[in-house]
């Protein structure tokens, strides 16, 4: 039974609050909503600091680089950088490098995923799209496998076409590319309004295409939290609080790594969404909005 | 339902009555009249035989990749009495659908230029121009396109299309969010034959993706779904009674003549085998099967 943290007796706010020593807080929906701070969220940020506990910033968004990251920060006044937050192209990069991969990548995202791997040194394969095709025959010459790719790295792009989708499909045929898929949300959330369709659906269909099986280097895969875990010398899970917005990806991630829970209601799920959910993931405390939090410590 | 017979092998009454029982026929066209756009040997000899019999042929294809004025003719250069008319196929289902409930908005098309092109001939109004969506994107463009919602969009159409983009994806998702616009669909193959060694992923894989992200399902309109049966159920000149059907495949074409109450002929040039028949669904047996389309013309020709 979910229950609002404000709702809680002080002496219970209190053995909350010193019960974990670590923050994993996730953004979008949590902390920031667009490219605007939440109200609220930057005091509770900064209370938790001065409270000693040591945070960092959790997404599977790999739509900023690392400089954007920089810049967001620096625009609405947080106490973070780059280094602070934890994002799947950094997995990635990690995962490569940890293979001592020297070969190509070919990447279905975006251009802010190609510049990052391109500022660690890793070569990404310059794909061409190939336009308007006249007839199915001319699709072969553009569907080509590259002896030089060794990874195929699936996220939300934008760019996708039909015949990138199939270049992908028949690289990955080669055994020896590593199939390596970052966020795997069924819709996006996007602009004010709209939905669209996630990348979870590009990856399923390149796992029934091809009959292979991606490393998942995204919440809610237990695989992205072995990389959560080099961010830090040490880490409890029982002394860990992961703060987030979603069900399926931040729920369901917390739970299967052993962390605290605290849900926020400032993004993708609502009230009533939370109280149907199953017992496995269902928070112990929310919170309409991280803005709640300083105020029950004041 | 009794073992199917050899059609070859049964004895001259039997063969009489098989073929006094229908006066039309429905014939699949990939696997039994040609391979490919490639005609078999045989073939246009049976045609003419069966229609020297009195018997009516019409086509059932679930290709859409052609216009059916295009492939009658690439029939008829080969030998076979066909029209244009006398070829169903998904797009022309999909239209006589949408003229049938006085459909005058704009369809949504993700799919090849053939079936917009015979649509336009239509009269039907189509809402996006091919390639528009072959254009570079970004986050803000993306969304800029995602906001255009044209309302004159009354029905979704989703097709195999090589040329398809994520962004046709998305638009074709809002509009078929809306639960006032129709949902119509052609095919649900898992791959597309474009040549003897090569295949390319099908439609199945978008429908999988659409339908999961809209929670809707289309209305389709091919083999052997049954908003397809109800289509050719209520063809003029179609008495279940009186009529056989002609295929190659188990599930396509006999669980298919089956769900029409047809007579089912299997022929064993396309893509099953007698071993397959071991195996399969009870409702996907033919009464009959017989080596090839040309075995069936020689039989006929020999006995009437």
């Amino acid at each position: 039974m979910a229950r609002n943290l404000v709702q809680a007796s002080g002496v219970e706010i209190a053995k909350f609050i010193n019960s974990f020593d670590n923050i994993l807080f996730d953004c979008d929906g949590v902390i920031l909503l667009g490219e605007d701070l939440i109200p609220g969220a930057k005091e509770s940020i900064n209370c938790m600091k001065e409270m000693g506990k040591e945070i960092k910033l959790i997404t599977n968004n790999s739509f900023r680089t690392t400089r954007e990251w920089d810049d967001i920060f620096e625009d609405v006044d947080l106490d973070f950088t780059s280094d602070d937050v934890i994002f799947p192209t950094k997995a990635v990069i990690n995962y490569l490098k940890g293979k001592n991969f020297n070969r190509k990548v070919f990447v279905l995202g975006q251009p802010a995923i190609v510049e990052e791997l391109n500022n660690f040194n890793i070569e990404v394969y310059d794909y061409k799209d190939c336009g308007y095709l006249n007839h199915i025959t001319d699709l072969e010459e553009h569907i080509q496998d590259d002896l030089n790719v060794g990874a195929v790295v699936v996220d939300l792009d934008f760019n996708l076409t039909y015949p990138k989708l199939m270049k992908a499909a028949m690289i990955l045929k080669r055994p020896d590319v590593h199939f390596i898929f970052c966020a795997t949300d069924k819709t996006a959330p996007f602009g004010e309004n709209y939905k669209i369709i996630g990348s979870y659906f590009i990856g399923e269909t390149l796992e029934m295409i091809t009959g292979r099986k991606p490393v998942i280097l995204g919440k809610p895969s237990i695989t992205y939290n072995n990389f959560v875990k080099k961010n830090y010398k040490k880490i409890d899970p029982a002394r860990t609080l992961f703060v987030g917005d979603s069900l399926m990806t931040d729920m369901l991630f917390a739970t299967k790594c052993g962390y605290q829970k605290l849900l926020v209601l400032t993004g993708t799920t609502d009230y009533d969404g939370m109280m149907n959910c199953s017992k496995e993931i269902k928070p112990k405390y929310y919170l309409e909005s991280l803005g709640d939090l300083y105020k029950l410590i004041n | 339902m009794s073992t199917p017979k050899d059609l070859s092998q049964i004895p001259a009454d039997e063969l009489k009555q098989f073929v006094d029982s229908f006066d039309d026929v429905f014939c699949d066209c990939d696997g039994v009249i040609f391979i490919l756009m490639k005609v078999f040997d045989g073939v246009p000899d049976t045609i003419s035989t069966l229609k020297s019999l009195g018997k009516s042929i019409r086509y059932v294809t679930n290709n859409s990749s052609m216009l059916r004025d295009d492939f009658a003719k690439k029939l008829q250069k080969q030998g076979i009495e066909c029209e244009k008319d006398d070829i169903i196929n998904p797009c022309r289902a999909i239209i006589d659908h949408l003229k049938a409930a006085n459909f005058e908005k704009k369809v949504y098309m993700i799919s090849l230029p053939s079936l917009r092109q015979e649509f336009e001939e239509s009269g039907i109004k189509i809402a996006n121009k091919y390639g528009a969506e072959l254009c570079e994107v970004n986050a803000t463009s993306f969304l800029q396109c995602i906001q255009e919602y044209d309302n004159d969009v009354g029905a979704v159409v989703v097709c195999f299309d090589f040329n398809m983009t994520y962004l046709n994806l998305n638009r074709a998702l809002r509009y078929i969010t809306n639960p006032d616009v129709k949902f119509l669909a052609t095919g649900y193959d898992q791959r597309i034959i474009f040549s003897p060694n090569q295949f390319c992923m099908g439609p199945a894989f978008f429908h999988d993706l659409l339908q999961s992200a809209s929670g809707r399902t289309p209305i389709w309109l091919g083999k052997p779904r049954d908003d397809f049966v109800e289509y050719i159920k209520n063809q003029p000149k179609c008495n279940p009674e009186r009529t056989l059907f002609i295929g190659d495949s188990l599930e396509q074409d006999m669980g298919f003549a089956h769900k029409l109450g047809f007579t089912k002929l299997l022929v064993l040039t396309g893509n099953t085998t007698l071993e397959d028949l071991k195996n399969c669904d009870k409702e996907m047996l033919p009464d009959y099967y017989i080596s090839s389309m040309a075995e069936l013309g020689k039989l006929l020709k020999n006995n009437f």
